[in-house]
This record gives structure tokens, sequence and C-alpha cells, in this order.
């Protein structure tokens, strides 16, 4: 019998014409990959807190209480690729994780944050296993072939 | 084209209006040192309700926004603009943008003000395209007075190496 393949597709969740940077959540049948599910799921006040570290990491407002990544000097750099954005309900902590990528040819600086997994926790240390997979998931030619074929011309 | 997510609510527009106001009054707060609890003190009220405040973003009054800002010395303004992004698709602009311009356009308080530093930001390009031109042609000894005295001069900087303006209305070209 032959293995299902995963099949993945970028979802955007801001406009992908923004001149410096935009958002898309990784979509596939692979059930590793769940940010959009679990940012469906999210209640109202806990998804706006969510969408504005995205307003703000796309117009380059540095906020570490809605959004961070992390430099080289951090895990020996291994994750500086790496983003993470953050909601908050009551005393529970909601993350979303992701990778940073230049899909675009035609302009290297434009940068594009691909959401994968996420994160419930009541600690604010970064759990490394989501980010792990945020870099697994960034090396998996798959998926840069998605993400290529999602930025054909540009 | 799709709507940004502030367009499907005006409590959604509202949270992330007041988010961008909230994480002015955290950035102040770091500023001073300051903590909720000396917050909520200065407020006259509990450290909770402070809590409440500065994590859910859409349930502040604009009393309690005028409260916030003049406890940590500051003032709030409203500020209606049109970005040509009629379909909202690209959501508020970040009240940090319009704080930074206002701070660069060195603080004006009134309109003459605003007058004022446009008129001298417009010598500033003015005397900076007499710069690119002399470099182009020739090079020799020339001394310019700028016409608003030495307050704007100050923001020239040197284009290349052989080629300087300095503070105090002196412009030189080095042969």
């Amino acid at each position: 019998m032959c293995p299902i393949i995963p099949q993945y597709r970028l979802d955007f969740f801001t406009c992908k014409d923004h001149p410096n940077r935009c958002i898309a959540f990784l979509v596939s049948s692979d059930n590793e990959i769940e940010a959009l599910s679990a940012f469906e799921r999210l209640k109202d006040n806990e998804k706006r807190g969510v969408q504005t570290g995205f307003d703000y990491w796309r117009d380059g407002y540095n906020n570490k209480k809605r959004h961070h990544g992390w430099d080289k000097s951090e895990f020996q750099g291994k994750y500086c690729n790496c983003h993470v954005f953050k909601g908050k309900e009551s005393n529970v902590q909601f993350r979303l994780y992701g990778f940073k990528c230049h899909p675009k040819t035609s302009d290297r600086s434009f940068e594009l944050c691909v959401l994968v997994n996420s994160a419930r926790k009541k600690r604010n240390e970064s759990d490394v296993s989501n980010l792990n997979n945020a870099v697994e998931m960034m090396n998996n030619y798959a998926i840069q072939k998605a993400i290529s074929e999602s930025f054909l011309g540009e | 084209m799709n709507e940004h997510w502030t367009e499907k609510s005006e409590i959604n527009f509202l949270f992330r209006i007041v988010s961008d106001f909230i994480s002015q009054i955290e950035k102040k707060m770091e500023s001073l040192n300051m903590s909720q609890d000396q917050l909520a003190k200065d407020l006259h009220i509990s450290k909770g309700r402070v809590s409440q405040v500065l994590n859910n973003p859409g349930n502040v009054s604009l009393r309690t926004v005028i409260k916030l800002a003049k406890t940590l010395k500051m003032k709030v303004s409203i500020i209606a603009y049109d970005d040509n992004d009629f379909n909202n698709i690209n959501g508020p602009i970040i009240s940090e943008v319009f704080k930074i311009c206002w701070e660069n356009a060195g603080k004006p308080h009134d309109l003459f003000s605003v007058q004022k530093s446009g008129e001298l930001e417009q010598s500033a390009t003015n005397m900076l395209n007499f710069c690119y031109d002399l470099e182009k042609g020739k090079n020799q000894w020339i001394y310019q007075n700028g016409p608003m005295g030495g307050a704007y001069s100050a923001q020239f900087f040197p284009i290349n190496n052989d080629f300087k303006a300095f503070p105090g209305s002196l412009l030189r070209v080095f042969d």
C-alpha cells in the first residue's frame, strides 16, 4: 500500500500584496499542522489579541507582549527564522508558532510568516518542541514547493 | 480582496485601536519602571481592574483611556484620517506611527508650529538640492548662509567623503 503523502497549501490571513510582510496559515492533512484550526477555535477576545499581533508584526511594530522572534544569540541561532504570536485568556496563554521566509523572487526583502502549530500553557517560556516542529516544516521540500507556487511570478 | 479583521465588527476595530493605546501605556510604564501595583495605587483602583484594563482592551472606556494617560503624565488625542484604504483592507494605522511622525516634526503644539516645521523642511530640501547641484559640477570653496539660520542646517550630514555640510549655516565643498 502506498503511504499517503500530505498535501500542503497556504491560507493567507493578511494581504500578500503588502509591500513588506504577510502572514499565512499552512493547511494540510498532516495532523501536526493545526495552527489554523486552533486559531479558529479561539474565543473572540483572544482571537482579537492574536490578530493585533499579526498587524503589529506586518507593520514592523515590535511588541513582545503580542509577538516575537528569536535572535542568533538564543538557542545557538537555531530558531532565528521562527516567530510566535501570543494571546491570553484568563491565566492561560495561547501561542501560534511559525517560520519566516522570503518567497518573492522579485523582492527578496519581502517576508512571509507561515503559521504551523499552536500551544496552550501557563508558563512564559517557549516549548522548543513547537519550535523544532516549525523548523522541520520550514525545511520540508513539499512545503517549500507549496510556498513557491503561492508566489509564482512574484 | 479580503477585508481586514477590524472591518468585521466595531468591537474588533475598538479592540485594535485601544490595544495600540495600551501598548503605549505599557511602554511608558516600562520606561518609568512602574509596576501594575503602583499604577493601581495612582489610579485609586484595584490591581485586578488594572490587569483587566491592560489585558482586555475591548472593554476600556474613553474616560479610562484619559485617566490612564493622565496618571502617566501623558495626553491623548483622537485622530481621524483618510489613508485611501476605503474598504479597510489594511486595518488601522498603528498609533505609534502618528506619535513618531509628530515627534519627528519637532512635537508641534499648534498649527503655527506645524507651518514653521514645514518651512524648515522645505529649506532643508532646497539646501540639499543645492548641495547635489554643486556636487555634480565644480570643485570650489563655497560659503552659503542658510536662510533660516543655524537651526535646520544641523540636520545635514556628509553626502560623501569629499562633500560636507556643517551645522551653523556653513556649507563647504572641498576641492
